[in-house]
């Protein structure tokens, strides 16, 4: 994995002395908290319900297993020892003093780490695929790329202070596992014979109040262009993205209104004034790529038996092994590895929530079974030892298991995505957590789940769509009808490469009617599906009407 | 106010403002606004040695392209730290318009922006008396950028970047 040289060393040092002394001004009162705001949220920290919230980049999704050693240490002295992996890759600390903060950024910068970007409007934390240098289907490992954006993006002077927020995720697979049509701009590595290695460009995917998916503005763009065709896009964004008001700042407001051609040219016309002066910056992120590849060169891969007989034995007598590697195991692109799934859902449990203790644990097993000593963050709050040898398995879902870090449902029901909601959130109507813990209550049987198959359930506690409803295979949205807690049902969403938005079925539910609701959805698509189709395949055949039906035809 | 010099090189100094209604006569620099350009714009030019123009930080760069070659100074005004158009502004001057004068904030920005204007072509910044020491620290810190604008090509007086002084001989630090 990546690793700093003196130049990133020397900025995130900066950057916490920067910080330590805002934190000063603010409390001796010479900076107003208005004025304060937005130099926290750069630096990752929020205001939330009850306390403050820091939010620690991942990038990308990469851990090294001492980063994650420091994670737990951090949980257990500044934190009431746990932390919380975000849908975007990040970590999140939910009780950390203000005072505590520099001294917790200080920490993380002994392990190369930062809470730069992480929030605010400017360009947040890059995320890509968590399967990256394992998956069998990609053209190029491609966290080079997005390290190269990480840099480039670090407090940019131009772009620090945008409409809004803006999320970049790459991907360099036919298989989009970071959702980048749903992103400010999305990033698909293609290789072709005609045109060779370069990016298909999507801008202006999102969630929140105004869902859309992304068009692509550029079919291919040479991959050493990719930095000052960033610039365009981005000036292009600063430049005419409304600031009038806050729900409509978004990219994917100024694409929708302009148009999608409209904005491609604006890009087109600003990427070609960077043209002539700009050859040296096309040049040097050549040469620095270069560099970024080296760091993520394959590990030291052995020789090993594509299927060892224990591996086959153990799945054939033992069931609760054999849903897990069903589940949450997953092909390598070396014979003999796997990337085993970390779930972080288990029933009952905090979506996404790890003790300090599981942490530690999940650092040691990297170190022991992992050939990079790696861990990856998925964009579904769970996580990934990436480079496992198969052999090793039983021993390592053992190990896991003792740590309630085994649940075999990667994919399925309950691997839910829900955002903090009234636990946390001051914008929330309705809760998330004991939603989806109230689901994976009613969901209880790891077989019967493995019988319904991949679902994603996806739940936010108010429109802005932290949750991902609109990407959900069904979508659960909190509500406010007349000061209670209610909730719609939306289905049909994805993330993936056939991307779509989930819709409304029909009238919202309580809480408890949610569930049934849920069940009532489940129970249908299992009397109507055909073959081996999952849910969204029964969904897209059928539409809405049977499951409107099922839902609201009077008992 | 206080005015900060954020580029090393350059003269900066005060210009006496003539607002709008205010009959024109000679002097060796004076401030106008861009509506009152447009308006005298000869006349401007005629009664001042050198000219110097405020603008709104989301004015239209094409509105100055007439003036760049006989302005002096060009003063955007940001009407709130958070509203970033005002880096972007300077960058379309500079690069586009190939603006060599000088560029100054104005209005209600932060101290500790300061390196980012910098680095965005500005050369002054209007900062009160008793902000002006975190402008300065703002300004030391952050040495080594890591990414290059679009505004490098055409700056001789910047700093290398962390590519350039990785791969770049001629930023080697010897
Ligand atoms: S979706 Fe709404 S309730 Fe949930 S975290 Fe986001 S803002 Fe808060």
């Amino acid at each position: 994995m990546y690793r700093y040289d003196e130049y990133d060393h020397a900025l995130v040092r900066d950057r916490i002395a920067e910080f330590r002394d805002q934190v000063t001004r603010r409390l001796s009162g010479e900076l107003s908290e208005d004025e304060f705001k937005p130099l926290r949220l750069m630096n990752g920290l929020y205001l939330q319900l009850h306390a403050y919230m820091l939010r620690v980049a991942i990038p990308y999704g990469t851990l090294s297993s001492a980063q994650m050693r420091r994670l737990a240490r951090i949980a257990r002295l500044y934190d009431k020892g746990y932390a919380h992996f975000t849908t975007r890759q990040n970590v999140q600390y939910n009780w950390p003093a203000l005072k505590d903060v520099p001294d917790i950024l200080a920490e993380l910068a002994d392990v190369e780490m930062h809470a730069i970007q992480t929030s605010g409007n400017c360009i947040r934390n890059v995320t890509s695929d968590q399967f990256a240098g394992a998956a069998a289907d990609e053209i190029a490992d491609p966290r080079p790329y997005a390290e190269l954006i990480r840099q480039w993006s670090m407090l940019h002077p131009e772009f620090s202070y945008l409409p809004r927020k803006f999320k970049v995720a790459v991907v360099a697979s036919a298989n989009d596992r970071a959702a980048v049509r749903l992103h400010d701009v999305g990033l698909i590595l293609h290789d072709d014979a005609e045109h060779g290695r370069g990016f298909e460009v999507i801008v202006g995917g999102g969630m929140g109040r105004s869902p859309f998916v992304g068009p692509t503005i550029r079919r291919h763009l040479p991959e050493g262009q990719l930095l000052r065709y960033l610039d365009a896009i981005l000036r292009t964004y600063n430049w005419f993205g409304r600031r009038d008001n806050k729900y409509k700042a978004r990219i994917k407001i100024l694409v929708h209104e302009m148009g999608a051609e409209a904005f491609a040219r604006a890009v087109e016309a600003e990427f070609e004034r960077l043209g002539d002066a700009n050859r040296d910056i096309d040049r040097l992120a050549e040469t620095e790529m270069a560099r970024l590849q080296a760091f993520f060169a394959a590990p030291a891969f052995e020789a090993v038996a594509a299927e060892p007989a224990h591996v086959l034995r153990a799945y054939d007598q033992d069931t609760g092994f054999r849903l897990w590697m069903d589940h949450n195991v997953m092909s390598h692109r070396q014979p003999g590895y796997a990337s085993a799934v970390i779930s972080l859902k288990p029933h009952g449990g905090i979506p996404g929530d790890a003790t300090a203790e599981q942490m530690e644990a999940v650092a040691d097993l990297a170190d022991r079974f992992d050939a990079a000593g790696e861990i990856r963050v998925t964009h579904e709050q769970n996580l990934v030892l990436p480079h496992v040898k198969k052999a090793d398995l039983p021993v390592l879902f053992a190990a896991l298991a003792r740590h309630g870090l085994a649940t075999a449902n990667a994919g399925l029901v309950t691997d839910i995505i829900a955002c903090p909601g009234l636990d946390y959130c001051a914008l929330a109507n309705a809760r998330s957590i004991p939603l989806a813990q109230k689901i994976a209550a009613r969901f209880d049987d790891l077989q019967r789940l493995a019988d319904i198959g991949e679902v994603k359930i996806k739940i936010s506690g108010c429109i802005n769509a932290c949750g991902h409803h609109h990407a959900g295979h069904i979508g659960i949205l909190g509500v406010d009808k007349k000061g209670d807690e209610a909730y719609q049902l939306l289905l049909g969403g994805s993330g993936a490469e056939d991307a779509s938005l989930a819709q409304i079925v029909g009238p919202g539910f309580s809480e408890d009617g949610i569930v049934d609701a849920v069940a009532t959805v489940i129970d249908t698509y299992l009397s109507l599906r055909e073959g081996g189709e999952r849910f969204l395949d029964t969904y897209r055949r059928l539409g809405a009407d049977p499951f409107k039906e099922a839902l609201y035809a009077p008992a | 106010m206080h005015l900060l010099k954020l580029t090393p090189g350059r003269r900066v100094h005060d210009w006496p403002e003539i607002d709008d209604d205010t009959a024109l006569s000679p002097q060796t620099h004076g401030l106008v606004s861009l509506d009152r350009l447009e308006r005298d714009g000869e006349a401007v030019v005629r009664a001042f040695g050198a000219v110097g123009v405020r603008v709104a930080g989301d004015t239209e760069p094409a509105r100055l392209a007439p003036w760049v070659d006989r302005l002096h100074l060009v003063e955007i005004a940001f009407p709130d730290f958070k509203d970033g158009r005002g880096f972007t502004l300077a960058m379309r001057l500079r690069k586009d318009l190939g603006y060599r004068g000088e560029v100054r904030a104005a209005g209600p920005l932060l101290p500790d922006q300061a390196r980012f204007l910098a680095r965005c072509g500005f050369d002054s910044l209007a900062v009160s008396s008793n902000r002006e020491p975190v402008a300065r620290a703002a300004l030391a810190r952050f040495e080594v950028p890591m990414q290059s604008t679009a505004l490098d090509q055409v700056r001789a007086d910047r700093p290398a970047t962390a590519l350039e002084r990785r791969h770049d001989a001629k930023f080697a630090v010897a």
